[in-house]
């Protein structure tokens, strides 16, 4: 085996299959759609090259595509400041070896597993303005006539949406941090415990600088999810009411296939890669000290 | 003995591939065995003309949009299929489905490539159906319509299907926007079925003092939904022919009465004609609403009608149910307009292997389907030919009298415009449904989008 993996020949024909795939189902639709940004395309007729035309639009005329670029940076701040915390904050406590960590780990899963459209469905259900969840509680405890639509109000659309979204991802960034907490080696929870650490000690001292690689493959993991989210929102509001919940994704899907703009939604598409990219090499970036350190230990 | 052991499991492996490859062609072969059969049972059977020639064996591609099992319109559709197939045995429809909205997302991915895998499909005319014209991926099929087949199709019918002169396609059935009213509700708020706008303020403003009760259910939060309230207004205000002159292009949006249609339904959004947050509900929740007696009234399509006697959620009598035409606005329009008309058929690709069979299927279930869907009371058949109305229910027969008193008809603006301004009409619409609507921004947006 070693003889053959010393092979430089072996080893390209194992990595061609692969190889062939990534470029066949990622490189080359992005190559296509960067092209199609050039162009004034309706995706059926002619093509009428438009160089830089439909980027400058993007940022200059489009006033939706600003509410989703914000909307969608909201949304990223939100996974990353409320999300990412509370999912830390639930891993460290399960991976202590609470009663039923098990039963924890699989219920707070549960959302990843669903449907984008039954979550979506579900949380209509509960900030609808009649008969949902939240609007019988404020009933109960406020004003009897409460009916305010969260979700039809231009104001309230997208922050209601951020609920659902922030909350649906909680249990997948817990487990990916449940399992690097339960890769460190006790020993070393052990020792600072002998040395007389307090448990906020252990904590912020010895396992989150440990979780560097973990929180690195975490934030990119929110980040990304943050500029490219669609399924969710385009389930609870569709971008509206008039555009106040638009997203990059929403607003390229309408584009593309409603309104037939192939090379305009080409473009918004290609910029949200192009974001999305340029995010992670800044949280590579940022976290390369991190991670050599704890690589060191 | 590993060496040995090895190539023993190396040699069954290729013994078993080898064989179930084997097995695969075999099957292929047999069921190839099988339409050859069938094509030669075709050419031996004696009565029809065909059979004297060699009749090669043709497998049609069709898609449309009715994928539910319990929709009026597949059953239509299967039923005709069905009657085709037995009166052109060596032809087999292979039909595919999807939901409208991922449906249009199909069709359009397709025909940016040459749509091979599509034979025949579903689709609207007039503005939706253009850009496909425009790139010339559809069959003209005048060479197909003989003398026989023009007599049958109804006057005026075949206007949303012809572009620069040539004929695409064939009527199935057409629509009739009509003001669905539960009578029941109405006696009980004491108001009177609306013949005009000031009518309907007053039905509107006594409806809402019942418990429960929304005056219209508008089913905002789906576009086309609240555009339809909108083109109501707007085809009273400035009349069919001018509505019509703007979508094709030939006059600006710009009359004053689009502004004084949107003006109508921020006063209707105003007085909670449309509940407190009708943007919250969809057009399934806003059926769901009239059908149940938790809305009076519905401005929808005529294909409406009959789910109200096949729905089993229905909860409201049927027969409580009157059709109306959209309210008049004294001294504007004439009663004798109406938004309806022929949009939907059957066109054919124009890259089709079976060019000559295609059109002929398509022509075909254009007029079983329009038949069809007359004799279940879905939509008003397209074709001059002999129809049962035995089993029509009263509802249809009451929108079939409104129809009859109807000149000129007024396409959906979303199946009129191209793509584009048709979405940002959508859009636009909903923001009237909402508080602090800014009816100038909203006449500036629709100048911009089609005034191009």
């Amino acid at each position: 085996m070693d003889r053959m993996l010393g092979r430089k020949r072996y080893i390209a024909v194992f990595i061609l299959p692969a190889l062939l795939v990534f470029v066949l189902f990622t490189i080359a639709p992005l190559i296509v759609t960067g092209i199609y940004s050039l162009f004034e395309y309706d995706g059926i007729g002619t093509m009428k090259f438009l160089g830089l035309k439909n980027y400058i639009d993007l940022f200059t005329t489009d006033k939706h595509f600003l509410t989703a670029i914000v909307n969608s940076f909201i949304l990223a701040g939100a996974s990353i400041f409320i999300q990412l915390p509370i999912s830390f904050f639930l891993a460290s406590i399960l991976a202590r070896g609470v009663k039923g960590e098990k039963f924890f780990r699989t219920i707070y899963f549960i959302p990843v597993v669903i449907s984008s459209m039954v979550i979506g469905q579900l949380w209509m259900k509960i900030f609808n303005s009649q008969y949902g969840l939240l609007n019988t509680i404020i009933r109960w405890f406020g004003d009897p006539e409460f009916e305010f639509s969260w979700l039809a109000t231009p104001s309230t659309a997208f922050f209601t949406t951020v609920i659902p979204a922030v909350w649906q991802y909680v249990g997948y960034h817990m487990l990916i941090f449940y399992a690097g907490i339960k890769s460190i080696p006790p020993d070393y929870l052990e020792a600072a415990r002998i040395d007389g650490a307090s448990k906020r000690q252990i904590t912020t001292k010895i396992m989150i600088p440990l979780l560097a690689p973990v929180i690195k493959i975490c934030l990119l993991f929110s980040l990304t999810g943050s500029f490219r989210a669609f399924d969710l929102i385009y389930v609870i509001t569709g971008g509206g009411p008039n555009h106040a919940s638009e997203v990059p994704g929403t607003l390229l899907y309408n584009n593309l296939f409603r309104r037939g703009l192939y090379g305009y939604g080409s473009a918004q598409a290609f910029f949200i890669v192009i974001e999305c990219l340029l995010f992670s090499f800044v949280i590579r970036r940022l976290f390369k000290k991190a991670e050599e350190n704890a690589s060191a230990v | 003995m590993k060496k040995v052991l090895k190539k023993l499991i190396t040699l069954l492996l290729v013994v078993v591939f080898t064989m179930s490859m084997a097995a695969c062609g075999k099957e292929d072969k047999e069921t190839l065995k099988e339409q050859n059969d069938t094509s030669t049972k075709t050419q031996e059977t004696p009565d029809t003309p065909e059979t004297q020639e060699k009749v090669e064996p043709v497998t049609l591609n069709v898609w449309h949009q009715w994928s539910n099992e319990t929709n009026e319109l597949k059953k239509v559709y299967d039923q005709a299929v069905t009657d085709y197939i037995a009166e052109n045995p060596h032809v087999t429809i292979n039909t595919q489905t999807l939901d409208t909205e991922a449906y249009k997302t199909k069709i359009s991915a397709e025909f940016a490539g040459n749509a091979s895998g599509i034979d025949v499909f579903y689709y609207w005319g007039a503005g939706t159906a253009r850009k496909l014209i425009n790139a010339d991926k559809l069959l003209p099929i005048d060479k197909y319509l003989t003398d026989e087949i023009k007599a049958k199709i109804l006057p005026g019918a075949t206007a949303a299907f012809e572009y620069n002169g040539k004929t695409y396609s064939l009527p199935t059935f057409s629509w009739y926007m009509t003001l669905y009213a539960n009578k029941d509700l109405f006696e009980k708020a004491g108001a009177t079925l609306p013949t005009t706008y000031d009518e309907l303020i007053d039905a509107v403003n006594k409806l809402g003092k019942l418990d429960g009760v929304t005056p219209i259910a508008a089913g905002a939060k789906d576009g086309w939904n609240a555009a339809f309230v909108y083109q109501a207004f707007a085809l009273r205000e400035v009349g069919a022919t001018n509505v019509n002159a703007m979508l094709k292009g030939e006059i600006p949006f710009e009359d004053a009465g689009y502004t004084e249609a949107a003006n109508k339904v921020v006063e209707l959004y105003e007085l909670g004609a449309f509940g407190k947050n009708p943007l919250e509900s969809g057009n399934d929740d806003s059926n769901a609403a009239f059908g149940s007696g938790r809305a009076a009234m519905r401005i929808m399509g005529s294909w409406f009608a009959n789910g109200l006697y096949t729905d089993p959620t229905i909860t409201i009598n049927p027969d409580d149910v009157v059709a109306l035409k959209i309210p008049m606005i004294p001294g504007k329009g004439s009663a004798s307009d109406y938004a309806g008309g022929f949009v939907e058929a059957f066109w054919v690709n124009k890259n089709t292997k079976y060019a000559d069979e295609a059109a002929k299927f398509a022509i075909s279930i254009n007029e079983k389907v329009g038949k069809a869907a007359y004799e279940t009371g879905t939509g008003f058949c397209g074709w001059d030919i002999e129809l049962d109305d035995s089993k029509l229910n009263p509802l249809f027969v009451q929108i079939k009298g409104l129809l009859g008193e109807s000149v000129e008809g007024v396409l959906a603006w979303d199946t009129s415009l191209d793509s584009n301004p048709a979405t940002i009409h959508n859009e636009q619409v909903q923001t009237l449904f909402a508080p602090n609507a800014d009816v100038s921004a909203f006449i500036k947006e629709h100048q911009a989008a089609i005034n191009k």
